[in-house]
């Protein structure tokens, strides 16, 4: 792993008596586009405002590139690009005074090429004002105004929930001009699993407060697998493959969704199985993801490299 | 630069509340002030004719009083309200507060600004209707120096209340519980100093007032979660 | 681009297996000629709206098994036929996958006979280097 931007030590967060988060640990390198999976309510907001230092930790730490989350120097903030969900602005400003507005806080990093790049891509006129704009647009004023002051890291915070697959695209594509650029970061939260396979290079999965997985995009797109084996007889009391999530019965038939389990570990499993052959079965993301965070009696922590 | 821009949006933000407490004040303060003048005019012919003359209680401006300290205390609590509890509302507060500031500098342009607005929407227009009733002539009993620093103790008591509400707009806990501490404490202030009481304390408790209040807001706001 | 990329997020397969397969398919069929330059990196990446990590994984596993060479400075092109050498690793991963076919096919209800008539059917419809000329 290069240069962490981001890293949070078994950072916790209690409303009240309700677990938010529970002992988060996450290291993000630079120069890598991070997703952050989870369902509603998941604790992956709860984890940004937390690492962004919009809320205090019951527990447990963070840090952003460097420097400790809940006292960011100014320095640091003019470093990182914030959009969050809803992208709130000052609904009375018309576009080019909110730009103005931007500009006086990031004198020696604006981007003003950019800006008008993105406000003409967009046919937005800076006349505009945030009120009339509807959602997207709003959206878009928001992603504009973040990636014109040429932030380090970029963090998203479901930047697209509720927004229309134009936008979402949008969305994508700065995020990948960005990343082009040397030693840029995005950490980005998102229901949105095709977005994020299309863009994340590593992505964590956050299940009711907790870290369920934690690796490179790959990494869990080959590890969840399906596995279906037509049986010849019943499956012995106690038979399990290592790393079942679930399993299910029909007839003549039985599925596990298997995490990690290695194609070695499954032939020896089955070596004594009454079984006719076993067959992996390749899953869609959406799938996998579902299989992941459902509730069920084994539940997996799902870590594949080795923290330095 | 970043303390400026603050300043214009937060201004900018305040400036229909500023100018509704400028007509009001100004519009009913001349119309009363007016009203003194015509009266100070009968007055005069009283006198004249040597009829009897009831004389002045208070100093005319003095009528101006309550009018000056409900614009006041009203502009105070509205500006608060703008600046503390709609940004909580409309989620704002995550927009302004990611700028490359100190959290400090955030609250020093609402106050800044809170200040000015007063200033500009009473504090300046009292100072114009008090110079010109002093002008000599203009009423037979004196217009006295004090009543001036009166008025602008008026404007300090609205500075009062927008930091009460401030302080409650800003604490987390209920309504029922603690939240309305700010406000109550706030408006204990401001019944007292505007009892009868001998010079100095309305003034120290102004100062008093000032002090616990400033101090609750910045606390407040560093401990904050948004 | 001479040849058109689809990419499908919501697929079983990888998003940089589905650029291999279809950078391979189109080499296959003859789309894409011999000494053909590839787009660069950045611009199929952002083309395609994907990460360029994984468009640059696509181009190595390209490069492994032989069908794009990269050259430093100039980019990369689509690699000779006869120098096309299947090595190890790649025979193994065609192998697996032939392997996978063959287990589906079979969980279909496929018996020998009709697996081969349907590869012989696929072949078919390629046009291999070494068989005719080369529809664009």
């Amino acid at each position: 792993m290069g240069e962490i931007v981001l890293q949070t030590w078994d950072l916790t967060k209690y409303y009240g008596r309700h677990l938010a988060l529970d002992h988060l640990n996450l290291k993000i390198p630079k120069g890598t586009v991070y997703g952050l999976l989870g369902r509603n309510g998941s604790g992956k907001t709860t984890a940004i405002k937390l690492l962004l230092g919009f809320l205090r930790p019951t527990c447990g730490s963070s840090e952003v590139l460097g420097c400790d989350s809940s006292d960011l120097t100014p320095e640091i903030r003019g470093r990182v690009g914030y959009v969050c969900e809803g992208h709130p602005l000052y609904k009375w400003m018309p576009i080019g005074t909110l730009e103005n507005f931007q500009k006086a806080f990031y004198p020696d990093r604006w981007d003003k090429h950019l800006f008008d790049e993105m406000l003409d891509y967009f046919t937005l006129s800076r006349k505009q004002r945030i009120r009339s704009l509807s959602n997207g647009q709003r959206a878009q004023v928001s992603l504009a105004l973040a990636m014109a002051t040429s932030p380090d890291l970029l963090v998203m915070d479901d930047p697209t929930l509720g927004l229309d697959v134009v936008i979402r695209r949008q969305f994508l594509q700065g995020m990948i001009h960005l990343i082009q650029q040397k030693g840029k970061t995005v950490l980005f939260s998102s229901h949105i699993l095709s977005d994020v396979e299309r863009v994340a290079d590593r992505v964590a999965v956050i299940d009711k407060g907790v870290l369920r997985a934690d690796c490179t995009l790959e990494q869990f797109r080959t590890s969840i697998r399906k596995v279906r084996a037509e049986r010849t007889g019943s499956l012995p009391a106690g038979f399990d493959l290592p790393g079942t999530l679930h399993c299910r019965q029909d007839d003549s038939v039985t599925e596990w969704i298997v995490v990690g389990t290695t194609d070695e570990q499954l032939e020896q499993a089955f070596s004594q199985a009454p079984v006719k052959g076993f067959s992996c079965v390749a899953m869609n993301m959406e799938d996998q993801f579902i299989e992941f965070t459902t509730p069920s009696g084994n539940r997996r922590l799902f870590e594949w490299e080795e923290r330095p | 630069m970043k303390f400026l821009a603050l300043v214009k949006k937060e201004f900018r933000e305040c400036l229909p509340w500023m100018c509704l407490a400028f007509i009001i004040f100004t519009g009913f303060g001349a119309l009363l002030l007016r009203g003194k003048v015509l009266y100070e005019e009968g007055r005069r012919k009283e006198i004249w004719r040597e009829e009897q003359v009831v004389p002045w209680c208070t100093s005319p401006i003095s009528d101006i009083g309550p009018l000056l300290l409900l614009t006041a205390l009203g502009l105070g609590l509205v500006m608060a309200i703008r600046q503390f509890y709609v940004p909580a509302f409309d989620k704002t507060w995550a927009f302004t507060l990611h700028r490359p500031i100190r959290l400090i500098t955030a609250v020093h342009a609402k106050l800044f600004v809170a200040i000015l607005g007063l200033t500009l929407s009473v504090g300046l227009p009292w100072t114009g209707m008090f110079l010109y009733a002093a002008i000599p002539g203009r009423f037979m009993d004196p217009v006295l120096p004090k009543v001036f620093w009166e008025g602008w103790l008026m404007v300090g008591l609205g500075f009062i209340l927008y930091l009460g509400t401030a302080v409650s707009s800003l604490c987390q806990a209920r309504w029922y519980t603690t939240k309305v501490c700010g406000l109550a404490f706030a408006a204990g202030i401001i019944f007292l100093a505007m009892a009868e009481s001998p010079f100095p304390a309305p003034l120290v408790l102004t100062a008093i007032g000032l002090v616990v209040l400033g101090i609750q807001v910045y606390a407040l706001m560093q401990s904050k979660e948004f | 681009m001479p040849i058109s990329i689809e990419i499908s997020p919501g697929s079983d397969t990888p998003i940089y297996t589905q650029i291999v397969d279809q950078v391979s398919q189109a080499i296959a069929k003859g789309s894409l000629r011999a000494g053909e330059k590839l787009p660069p990196v950045r611009k199929l990446a952002e083309e395609l709206v994907v990460n360029p990590n994984t468009v640059a994984k696509a181009i190595q596993q390209l490069e492994q098994r032989g069908l794009v060479n990269t050259r430093i400075g100039s980019g990369t092109f689509v690699a000779e036929p006869g120098l096309r050498q299947a090595d190890q690793n790649a025979m193994k991963t065609v192998s697996d996958r032939i392997d996978y076919l063959i287990g589906q096919c079979i969980h279909m209800g496929l018996d020998g006979p009709a697996i081969r008539r349907l590869l012989e059917d696929r072949l078919n419809k390629f046009k291999g280097p070494k068989e005719g000329d080369r529809h664009g």
